[in-house]
């Protein structure tokens, strides 16, 4: 089949925007919207709404019209069908377009779909915008509602798509729903194939895993993460969830050798779940009965300004072990 | 104030193009931008009138003024700040007279642009005059006069009149305080105070301003700056203080590189001063190359974009700032990517800051993946395996150290480092005691390369390893191949000690001295000469002359007061004034022993101790042991229950032993309640026996030793001594053992009610812990932690081995368990729970189905003089069980058998061994054997109150029916014999 998708995945700012659109887009700049357009935007919207808050009604009911618009589908044979329903089933899909008071449903096979025009490209710029700006909430909410207009078609769509909705993963791991971020990340992962965008997702399926604790299926994910991957990069990741993996079957010299490889080689520019490992390291030395080690880790921590993770279970009794003993001291 | 310059900016454009219009309009955006500053109507009346002053006044000349003005404009736009310039000034001399030119609001709009006009046309001499007649004569607004300062301060940067420019950026910061323009002009100030050599006020200045509340990515650059000017003038405090005091944060970071580099020469330093732990700081803030040029790319485009982003009115001074920084970081960034990659040394410098900091596991680890990375280079690779192995010498993990340098040799073969991995290989043999090993392989290295620069180390390494195996001959040949071949190897002088040293092994004192006095005398200067008199020294000894000893001895101490062996000296003299018969000069040589090497001095103190025991100077006794016992350290010496009783001795001598009591109970005061203080045990022990004594002899009236003790127990626990009181009953229980080991278990079991355990000692953690493991409380295991964290080398640590190994086996938790054991055996292998680890040992193998092993285990028991008797009978125990479950009963009975026959002393076990045997027999269908072993155990008295008497009495009526049918069988399936007639 091929796919040729009408309007990139990125931004696009070619589409026709409603006044609440650029209402939207222009109130996300620093700069301050110029005071004519925020007058005119507040006509609109209640003057005691909050923008850290998320979508407005409002907001969400234009969007929501707009998302609603018939995805338009070309076939092969130049004929473009809109549909308000798809359904993707195997080598087929399905399209259920009206048809005055009933529906007509048309079946095709994939490979006579020729692309695929899907209303709101636009509000993807929105979407980075207001990620830009911090806004996450209204950015999680308005990337819900595109993911929920196009989950079906992902598969078929070009890659760049899956791509866009990585920042969806984001949001969801930050908002601390990490089953949500593994349920997405498993229809979005077979479409992608930047490399970085892979590992990203493989990042948040580790971490969502991990988070749950599910165990058992984080740790062989984490051995595949470290045999891939370098101590020296941004992430250390896979061996904080190998090297706590180890911790917890009390293989404290593993343990301590995985979580000290990111340690060693950090730098200036911060790596992610760098502070983890260095709870992991000193757990083990711990656990290793070597006080004097662990101490001295602890202290490197602290005078590296990083923080104890609070949300891990297996090295909280550690950090009160710690605690105790540079106390005492 | 950006705004102000491009206000001013668009004046002059507006002004330029003569757009009324246009002018207009920015005088409104003008407006908008400066409605807080309230300057709008003044402003706006200002400019109107100001143009249309100049429509005016140009009306009649308009078209030559204009038309130069134009031209001036048009080359000023296009960047032809030359032309522009000459354009400028071919104007005041075609109108430099008339009254339009002259006129002061001309002059004072014109006066800037003339003056930017020729700073950028490399004219800033021309620039400084009319800024200096715009500044002195035209009070122009804030917005003009702060473009005209700052820009007059970089024309006089450019005529190098360089402390002046660095007044003028002052000027400019008084003038327009707080404001992000004057910001950038305290870095232009910092930067000409230290062009011009006040680095230190340049640093102070650039200090305050990091402290100051001015934009971080403003502050970080100044703090670069300073890092920078500490580094251009070596002050190594400095950058320290700079590189660790700071929170360094990379996003705001213009110029990341610098930070790199400067972190990186700073480690450098450092670890060449042995700073380590600041090394290993220092070498962290340096970026790997790969990542330093991603972000310096990063930053590139991010400014250029800003810069390309920034209004054409934005303000000269921001401009000119952000040029500079595209300029400086696209230098830098063709310098980073041309470069040799730094990384890889960065990382070994970082592994050398962490090994020679004893942080050997971050060693190890940046040496490994280095040492693997198939993107560096092939020799830094064999650079870092091969300090790898170093790493894991210095962790003395040998076997690895074998594992990892036999990789190197397979990964590099051939490399220039081949050879000292072979060696470290032999070294590691070595040290782990496996001589021959070692010998073997540094025999391959001198077979294969005898003329290799190490040889002699090897020769001499050799030449070591024979001797410890007390093979001195090949000891000597080793050492003499040395002196033959090598003469000039650093290594020769020690060489022939050692070579002197064999025959001092061997006895042969004569030829060893020979050697000796010849080395003495031609290593007069060398360092190993204070060793050889000290060998000397005790070569005469050991030849009984004592004179020569002494004065050997003497010589050592006079000529080298300091060195290692004066402790040993001393003691050696004492030695001999002591064989000579010249006790006090003995006991006076003894007490010049130090107390540094405290074995030598335990040694010293308790040789006086006897010469006046043996010149009956009791007196003179207790004082030298008092002071003994009243060192600092006296909690960490194993002799002071030694010292007291010697003491209490002394004065029992002299019909005075109540005086003993008060000076144990002030040592036991003293040392009780502390739980790192040893041999507290060992002085209530010598405290019993002056008990004892006392009672015996001089007062029968005392109290007993348990009154005392009791007493002294409830005072204790009243007192919350609870270390003294754990100890006291600790001491308790092991009294009643002998007699009643179930009141002794009880008694110690109280501890664990009443005494915390972080307040018991090693010695009642170890009890008290075994105690809970064999009632099977899972709360032992928290004595076994304690004992291992906070006493890690003490002898006790055995106790929690095996007690947590049998904490393991009991969860079945065996692979545990067995690497406990192992522990045990291999690092306190003279405890005296050895058999009963021993025979666990056994017991976990068994239950592993490893029965191969266990019966080699048990075996080896049974060879081991020193655990005759119970330890002997379980060992057969197990043999026997082993038997069982391989279902060889008939192997088995043998072993229970030679237990109830030869053990006969250990009640529990005869019975277990009686019992099991007719079970045993009862399986192989031998019911009169069983009947018989089992009739046996029933006559055995003392075994009446055991649960298996009971069984066994039991079963005997049903053994009797089946022996009674077996015999009835054996008689009927008897051949009969037909007698031939």
């Amino acid at each position: 089949m091929t796919q040729v998708y009408k309007g990139s995945a990125g931004a696009s700012r070619t589409a026709p925007d409603t006044i609440i659109r650029k209402l939207i887009r222009k109130n996300a700049h620093r700069d301050g919207a110029a005071l004519p357009l925020l007058c005119l935007f507040l006509l609109f919207t209640p003057l005691s709404y909050a923008q850290t808050d998320g979508l407005s009604p409002t907001e969400r009911q234009t969007i929501y019209r707009e998302l609603q618009e018939p995805i338009e589908v070309k076939l092969t044979n130049k004929q473009t069908i809109p549909g308000h329903s798809i359904n993707v089933s195997g080598e087929q899909i399905q399209i259920a377009t009206s048809e005055g008071a009933g529906e007509i449903i048309y079946t095709f096979q994939i490979d006579q779909v020729v692309s695929f025009t899907i209303s709101g490209e636009s509000y993807k710029t929105v979407v980075v915008e207001w990620i830009e700006t911090g806004e996450n909430k209204k950015a999680m909410e308005l990337l819900e509602m595109l993911y929920q207009q196009r989950v079906h078609l992902i598969p078929l769509l070009p890659a760049s798509e899956s791509n866009f909705f990585t920042y969806y993963v984001d949001l969801i791991l930050e908002s601390n729903n990490p089953a949500r971020a593994i349920a997405i990340t498993e229809v979005l992962r077979p479409q992608i194939e930047n490399p970085a965008a892979i590992r990203a997702l493989d990042d948040a399926i580790l971490e969502s895993y991990y988070a749950l604790e599910f165990y058992d299926q984080a740790t062989p994910l984490a051995k595949a993460w470290v045999e891939q991957r370098n101590p020296y990069e941004r992430s250390a990741l896979g061996y904080y969830v190998l090297s706590a993996d180890a911790l917890r079957r009390e293989a404290y010299d593993d343990a301590l050798d995985l979580a000290l490889q990111p340690i060693v080689f950090s730098s200036p520019v911060s790596t992610e779940k760098i502070a983890h490992c260095y709870a992991v390291a000193i757990s083990a030395a711990l656990g290793l009965r070597d006080k004097d080690y662990a101490a001295t880790l602890y202290r490197e921590m602290l005078e590296r300004e990083l923080n104890w993770p609070i949300n891990d279970k297996t090295l909280a009794p550690f950090h009160k072990t710690i605690l105790k003993q540079t106390t005492d001291v | 104030m950006g705004s102000e310059f491009s206000a001013l900016s668009t004046l002059f454009r507006a002004y330029f193009h003569q757009n009324v219009l246009a002018i207009l309009l920015e005088i409104n955006k003008l407006c908008i931008h400066h409605m807080r500053l309230h300057l709008v109507s003044t402003y706006r009346k200002h400019i109107a009138c100001l143009f249309l002053a100049i429509a005016s006044l140009t009306n009649g000349t308009a078209s030559t003024l204009q038309q130069q003005l134009d031209e001036a404009v048009s080359l000023f736009g296009k960047g032809d700040y030359a032309a522009a310039y000459w354009q400028l000034e071919s104007m005041e001399l075609d109108f430099g007279q008339e009254p339009e030119y002259l006129n002061r609001a001309f002059q004072s709009s014109l006066l800037p642009v003339r003056a930017y006009a020729a700073l950028l046309a490399d004219r800033p001499t021309d620039a400084l005059i009319y800024f200096h007649e715009l500044l002195s004569q035209y009070n122009p607004r804030p917005g003009v006069r702060a473009f005209a300062l700052y820009n007059t301060a970089i024309a006089q940067s450019q005529t190098h009149s360089l402390a002046a420019a660095a007044l003028s950026f002052r000027a400019f910061q008084e003038s327009f305080p707080n404001s992000n323009e004057a910001a950038l002009a305290l870095l232009q100030e910092a930067d000409l105070l230290a062009e011009i050599g006040d680095n230190e006020q340049a640093t102070e200045l650039l200090t305050e301003f990091y402290h100051s509340d001015a934009p971080l990515t403003l502050r970080m650059q100044a703090r670069l700056r300073s890092l920078q000017l500490a580094a251009e003038t070596n002050n190594t405090e400095l950058i320290q203080s700079i590189l660790f005091e700071t929170n360094w944060d990379t996003d705001a970071m213009p110029d990341i590189a610098v930070l790199s580099f400067a972190a990186l020469d700073a480690g450098d330093q450092l670890l060449n001063d042995g700073l380590h732990d600041q090394a290993i700081r220092a070498y962290r803030l340096t970026l790997p190359r790969n990542i330093l040029i991603a972000k310096q790319e990063e930053r590139l485009q991010a400014t250029r974009q800003a810069l390309a982003q920034q209004s054409v009115f934005a303000s000269s001074i921001w401009k000119s700032h952000s040029q500079q920084l595209v300029g400086r970081l696209a230098r830098q960034l063709d310098r980073l990517q041309s470069m040799e990659d730094y990384t890889p040394g960065l990382y070994l410098r970082s592994g050398q800051a962490y090994l020679l900091g004893k942080r050997t596991r971050e060693a190890t680890i940046l040496f490994r993946t280095v040492a693997k990375d198939n993107d560096f280079e092939k020799d830094i690779r064999a650079e870092a395996h091969y300090r790898w192995i170093l790493a894991l010498s210095e962790a003395e993990a040998w076997s690895e150290v074998r594992k990892v340098a036999q990789d190197f040799l397979d990964t590099h073969p051939g490399h220039t480092l081949a050879n000292s991995a072979l060696f470290l290989i032999a070294r590691a043999y070595q040290s782990d005691h496996h001589f021959l090993d070692a010998i073997r392989v540094l025999d391959e290295l001198i077979d294969n390369y005898p003329n290799d620069k190490q040889a002699a180390r090897w020769y001499f390494t050799r030449g070591y390893n024979y001797s410890v195996l007390e093979h001195y001959d090949d000891a000597r040949g080793n050492f003499e191949t040395i002196i033959q071949r090598f003469p000039d190897s650093a290594l020769l002088e020690q060489t022939q000690m050692w070579n002197a040293l064999t025959y001092f092994f061997q006895r042969d004192y004569e030829t060893s001295l020979q050697q000796l006095v010849a080395l003495k005398k031609t290593a007069g200067k060398h360092p190993i000469h204070p060793e050889v008199i000290f060998r000397c020294a005790n070569v005469y000894y050991a030849q009984r002359d004592y004179d020569t000893a002494i004065e050997t001895a003497d010589t050592l101490i006079e000529k080298y007061p300091d060195h290692h062996r004066i402790a040993e000296a001393q003691a050696l003299r004492g030695d001999i004034f002591m064989g000579l018969g010249q006790l006090t000069t003995a006991a006076f040589a003894f007490k010049q022993v130090p107390a540094d090497d405290s074995q030598i001095y335990d040694y010293a103190v308790f040789q006086a101790a006897k010469i006046y025991k043996a010149l009956e100077r009791y007196d003179l006794l207790r004082e030298h042991l008092q002071d003994y016992i009243d060192r600092d350290d006296a909690a960490n010496r194993p002799r002071v229950s030694e010292a007291l009783y010697h003491i209490g001795w002394s004065l029992q001598q002299e019909g005075r032993s109540e005086d003993a009591f008060p000076i144990f109970e002030g040592a036991l005061a003293r040392f009780g309640n502390e739980p790192k203080a040893r041999a507290v045990r060992s002085i209530l022990a010598a405290y019993a026996d002056l008990f004892k004594r006392a009672n015996k002899t001089d007062n029968p009236n005392q109290p007993s030793f348990e009154t005392w003790l009791q007493e002294t127990s409830e005072v204790a626990l009243a007192e919350k001594q609870l270390t003294w009181y754990a100890r006291l009953t600790l001491f308790t229980s092991q009294r009643q053992s002998r007699e009643d080991p179930t009141r002794a278990e009880v008694t110690l079991l109280s501890i664990h009610r009443y005494v915390p355990i972080d307040q018991q000692d090693p010695e009642t953690l170890a009890a008290v812990g075994i105690a809970l493991s064999k009632r099977h409380f899972e709360s032992a295991d928290d004595y076994f932690e304690q004992l291992l964290t906070e006493y890690p080398k003490r002898f006790e640590r055995a106790a929690a081995y095996y007690g947590k190994a049998q904490l393991a086996a009991k969860n079945d938790r065996l692979i545990a368990a067995r690497k406990w054991l192992i522990r045990f055996l291999e690092e306190t292998p003279t405890h005296p729970l050895a058999a009963d680890a021993r025979l666990l040992a056994a017991d976990v193998l068994t239950t592993q189905g490893l029965y191969e092993q266990a019966t080699s285990a048990l075996n080896e028991i049974l060879q081991i003089k020193a655990m005759r008797g119970r330890p002997h009978a379980r060992a057969l125990a197990g043999l026997a069980r082993i038997e069982t479950e391989l279902e060889n009963p008939k192997r088995a009975i043998p072993y229970w058998q030679r237990i109830y026959t030869l053990y006969r002393a250990y009640p529990e076990l005869i019975a277990k061994a009686y019992w099991e045997s007719a079970l045993l027999f009862e399986t192989i269908g031998d019911a009169i054997a069983a009947r018989n072993t089992l009739e046996e155990m029933l006559r055995d008295e003392r075994l009446k109150d055991h649960e298996l008497y009971g069984k066994a009495l039991e079963k005997l009526p049903y053994l009797e029916i089946a022996a009674r049918e077996q015999t009835a069988l054996a008689t009927a399936t008897e051949p009969e014999t037909e007698v031939s007639q």
